[in-house]
């Protein structure tokens, strides 16, 4: 009887997979034909005067950096605009508002393009700089598009910088990185909150070739073109710190002094046996080990010291 | 003339500039921010200030003047002119083919507002304590041990001393043709960081003092670049040099236990007067970038790029020791070296080919990268170097342990390369899923896992099953392996005469250092959006990372775990209300031992348990009262607390092994902000604030310390706390737009 059941179950499974298939054939078939309707006539440059004839509120577009700097770097004058990004508009006008007219939706509207789709419009002109690293990118591949971040219409950002989506950059990427924005928070912090850095201070959003999207080839690297006094090389080095900061601090926010990721001398202890330091809280002498700046009281140089004498970090 | 005084000139002639620009036919934008603050409450903790400087009285806050033609533009904007916090920036060219900007900008880090020292800073980092002082504070010349009575009477009376660095730097940077395909930049930047932090020394590695660390440092940085962008191919070059200094070479402090160096004793100890300290060394470092991009086929592309750097650091090395009874001992050997002669060269070597094969939707991206820290410093043997300035060790070498003879350096230097793949499909146009396999490798030298593989296997989810609602699904799996992990080579390495057996310093056998050590690790993530309506939008978020060492000892496992929630809701035009609140949990479980010099016993083992549970809230909305008139009201919360505990798992462990918790430490950071906005005329809105801060911390490590601390063993502390604040910020404020 199992067995039977099974049977049946297969042969409901079979036909179940037949009409999927009879399905998206023909949902393929609707597309294709849709897609050779759609393209029967081919839409022509209008200009921009049309184009605000309806769209009264893009006007303000004549102040975008964009209106602004296209004349002189691109020859594109502002009559040409609108379509230099959204394509020939003359089907889409013909529709005159219409959704039900197919011609309606002939026109590039990179909100409703995938991102590839999306940065393909805005790298034919913004190919270089910061997006010289974009393609296969983490936010690419994670189909993050230009204008989650950026709004061409309606920039928030103070003056328009950027032309973001959000009044500063650190709302732009909180958007999704929540889990980074609850850190900045946390009592110690990087001056992030207070407005004296930002996320693209370290990372480049459009891609890079080092970890993590930073800017530089290594999180050490990076680190240390701001902390430029840990760079060394030390003659006693540390070896935990010259191969990655990460190690011990927390760049975005942490409950522990300097951004640690644990308290010392807890921290310490996930290398270091306790040998005549012992920490264990239970006398005076090992409650004194932790007080203060812990380890560091006396192990201040951590990150490497170049005394002759200083091969235990504290000279 | 300082800065802040330059700017009060600046500032007003850059707006009467500006101001007479439309006169000449040019289009001009720009506004000002003014005002006046009163702070009432306590403010005095340096949290308050941590990275800002809050206004007291009349201030001027944001600015900008924004001109512009049709052949170029002049911007200035900035903020907070005179302020230790300002910052201005500058920017001019013609659209497309110039781009000049100049920015200078202040960020001053104030870490203490309650250190206290006896010492008095006689420059260069030298740090003196009166030498009558100094005799009292002992009890007599010769004695060792600080008489109690006079160290409170003295320490406690300590004056307070500055513990803040300020950082200023100023930038500029030229482009050439900045939208086109081909560009030209450079820059030059220029910085300096000034004050003082805190740092610990030791005379003989029990007692210690915790004193000023001067803080001079001057950081110089050029760089310049070309660039083809073209459709099909693109390349870039660059080079970018570095220049740090540090003005102050070394600290010098007097040893409050001793007025004068002690002489010599049979066994090589002399207690010293005075102590000294390395501060960091100068350095200077090259970079030079390559990279190119091009189309291969009409589906495939390809990106290398090739770094080169070169740091170099050649300072000259202090003498062995400040004392002057063991610098003058004949028996105290050379230095190895006059300069380190430190050479570090790195090598980024990184490749990637994306390929979108004849099936729609499909991409296929190969990847390498290879990472190599050569680290050329010669490594030099230091015979008989002197620990804390108090001790010459005139023991013959054996080839027992003993860490005061003879120590080889040992410059750390590793190569990194990774190898992956990762296939992206976008089956349908909601559905689109990415997989992807790594594999990362570490080749380190003189370090106790010579080769570390990591393999790491992604799968994640771009899910669109309405058009209104996003899933973005990812696990990850990753598995490090360590193939060989031994201690004792790198202490082999370390010690020229032999490791020895004694167990005074060694390295326990089980421990694995937790950055080398092998590792299961899951990683799962979930993002979730819905714009619910036009006028809602929920956000969700989580996250676990659990994490599995291959040890007996140190860091066992640890899991950290994220939730998230948002909401942003627009009921009606005039009125948004927004929410977040986050709760991340970090959990650590850790094994040790206590050991002796010479026993090593399993029942003295303990464990421990350390866990940070951090919430994060945010509140608040915005209305639009009348047509002219709006409000802004906002509150925001972090509290976070630490358990660090440890037991005993074994009930015959020895009195002195009792391990016991840590008491929990907590803090807790609000703020409350209400705000109402007139808007008086398209030229003039005035802003009525109300903002209410308050932090609060509680940390067994520094609440109660004294400076002079008795039961920590004759130590002298700074006394550097940030504690709470409780303030209320009232505030006028005027925005006047200036065209």
């Amino acid at each position: 009887m199992k067995n039977f059941n099974c049977r049946r179950e297969q042969g409901k499974s079979g036909q179940e997979t037949f009409v999927l298939a009879v399905v998206m054939l023909g949902s393929l078939l609707a597309a294709a034909v849709s897609f050779a309707q759609e393209s029967s006539a081919k839409a022509e440059f209008v200009g921009a005067e049309t184009c605000l004839s309806c769209h009264a509120d893009r006007e303000e577009f004549k102040n975008n950096i964009h209106a602004k700097a296209w004349p002189k770097a691109k020859g594109i004058e502002f009559g040409q605009s609108c379509e230099t990004c959204h394509g020939p508009g003359s089907l889409h006008a013909s529709a005159g508002g219409d959704k039900n007219n197919p011609d309606f939706f002939a026109i590039r509207n990179p909100k409703k393009l995938s991102s590839k789709e999306a940065a393909k419009i805005c790298l034919e002109c913004h190919k270089g700089g910061n997006r010289f690293n974009w393609e296969g990118s983490k936010h690419e591949s994670r189909d993050i598009s230009c204008v989650s971040c950026h709004s061409m219409h309606s920039a928030q950002s103070a003056g328009g910088k950027f032309l973001l989506a959000k009044a500063t950059q650190m709302e732009t990427c909180f958007q999704c990185h929540k889990m980074k924005k609850a850190q900045t928070q946390r009592s110690s912090h990087m001056p992030l909150r207070e407005g004296k850095m930002s996320c693209t201070d370290c990372h480049n959003p459009h891609g890079s070739t080092g970890p993590r999207l930073l800017k530089q080839a290594s999180v050490n690297e990076n680190c240390l073109s701001c902390h430029a006094e840990k760079k060394g090389p030390f003659l006693w080095e540390h070896p935990p710190v010259r191969e990655n900061c990460l190690n011990c601090h927390a760049p975005h926010g942490s409950n522990h002094d300097k951004l640690l990721v644990a308290k010392r001398p807890r921290l310490c202890q996930q290398c270091h046996i306790e040998t005549q330091h012992p920490t264990t809280a239970a006398t005076t002498a090992s409650f004194r080990q932790g007080v203060g700046r812990s380890c560091q009281k006396c192990h201040s140089q951590i990150h490497g010291s170049n005394h002759p004498s200083g091969v235990r970090f504290q000279r | 003339m300082s800065t802040r005084h330059l700017n009060k000139f600046l500032i007003p002639a850059g707006y009467l500039l500006t101001a007479a620009l439309p006169a000449w036919g040019m289009e001009s934008s720009g506004s000002v921010e003014f005002g006046g603050q009163a702070i009432r409450g306590d403010d005095a903790s340096s949290k308050f200030e941590e990275y800002i400087d809050v206004p007291r009285g009349l201030y001027v806050g944001n600015f900008n003047v924004d001109t512009r033609t049709d052949a170029g533009y002049l911007k200035i904007e900035g903020s907070k002119p005179g302020f230790k916090d300002q910052k201005i920036e500058i920017e001019s060219g013609q659209w497309g083919l110039h781009k000049l900007s100049l920015v200078y900008d202040q960020i001053p880090h104030n870490y203490s507002n309650t250190a206290r020292s006896l010492l008095r800073d006689d420059g260069n980092g030298n740090f003196s304590l009166p030498d009558r002082m100094q005799w009292d504070l002992q009890q007599s010349t010769g004695t060792v041990d600080i008489s109690t009575s006079n160290a409170n009477a003295f320490l406690s009376h300590a004056p307070v001393v500055p513990l803040r660095a300020d950082r200023s730097k100023a930038e500029i940077s030229y482009a050439y043709n900045p939208a086109g395909r081909w560009r030209m930049s450079m820059g030059y930047s220029g910085e300096r960081k000034v004050g003082s932090k805190a740092i610990g020394v030791t005379p003989d590695g029990s007692n210690f003092q915790e004193v000023l660390e001067p803080v001079d440092y001057q950081t110089h940085g050029f760089n310049v670049a070309s660039e083809y962008a073209g459709k099909d191919l693109g390349f870039r070059m660059g080079y970018e040099l570095a220049s740090f200094q540090n003005n102050i070479k070394a600290l010098t402090v007097d040893n409050a236990f001793r007025l004068s160096d002690g002489s010599l004793s049979s066994s090589g100890s002399s207690a010293p007067g005075q102590m000294r300290l390395a501060l960091p060394p100068n350095n200077l470092s090259h970079q030079l970038n390559m990279a190119l991009t091009s189309k291969l086929t009409a589906t495939s592309r390809v990106e290398a790029a090739l770094g080169l750097g070169l740091l170099r650091q050649n300072a000259q090395f202090l003498p062995f020791t400040v004392n002057s009874v063991i610098a003058n001992d004949p028996r105290l050997p050379a230095l190895p070296a006059q300069s380190l002669d430190g050479q570090v060269r790195t090598l980024n070597g990184s490749a990637k080919w994306m390929w979108k094969p004849p099936v729609k939707g499909l991409g296929v991206n190969l990847k390498g990268r290879y990472y190599d820290v050569d680290n050329k410093t010669p490594r030099l043997l230091v015979d008989q170097y002197i620990r804390y300035d108090n001790s010459l060790s005139t023991s013959a070498p054996t080839n027992t342990f003993n860490p005061t003879r003879s120590r080889r350096s040992m410059p750390i230097e590793y190569a990194k390369t990774n190898l992956g793949a990762d296939f992206s499909y976008a089956i349908i146009r909601p559905v689109s899923v990415n997989v992807g396999y790594e594999r990362e490798r570490y080749k380190r030298h003189l370090r106790e896992a010579e080769t570390t593989n990591e393999d790491i296997y992604t799968a994640s989810f771009n899910l669109f099953p309405q058009g209104r609602v996003t899933l973005r699904p990812l696990y990850q799996y990753a598995r490090k392996s360590v193939p060989h992990y031994s201690a004792h080579e790198v202490a082999e390495a370390a010690y020229p005469l032999g490791e020895g057996t004694a167990l005074v310093k060694g390295q326990m056998e089980e421990l694995r250092k937790f950055d080398e050590v092998g590792r299961k690790r899951h990683n799962a993530s979930l993002r979730a959006d819905w714009d619910a309506m036009e006028s809602v939008a929920v956000g969700l978020d989580a996250g676990l990372l659990n994490d599995d060492y291959d040890t007996e000892y140190g860091a066992l496992d640890s899991k950290s775990n994220y939730y998230s929630a948002d909401l942003n809701w627009s009921p009606w035009q005039r009125l948004t209300v927004y929410g977040d609140y986050t709760l991340e949990q970090i959990t650590t479980r850790t094994r040790s031992r206590y050991r002796t010099s010479t026993s090593n016993l399993a029942s003295n083992d303990w464990l421990g348990k350390l866990q940070d549970t951090a919430h994060t809230a945010g509140l608040g909305g915005t209305l639009g009262i009348m047509e002219k008139l709006d409000a802004d009201l906002g509150l925001s919360m972090s509290y976070a607390k630490g358990i660090q505990l440890a037991w005993n798992p074994d009930p015959s462990r020895v009195a002195s092994a009792e391990a016991i918790y840590f008491p929990n430490t907590y803090n807790r950071t609000s703020k409350a902000r209400g705000a109402l906005r007139y808007r008086w005329s398209n030229a003039l809105s005035v802003k009525l604030g109300y903002e209410f801060w308050q932090y609060a911390e509680t940390d067994w490590a520094q609440d109660d310390l004294e400076v002079y601390q008795a039961t920590v063993n004759q130590s002298i502390f700074l006394d550097q706390t940030q504690p709470r604040y409780k303030a209320h910020l009232v505030s006028l404020g005027l925005t006047y737009t200036l065209f």
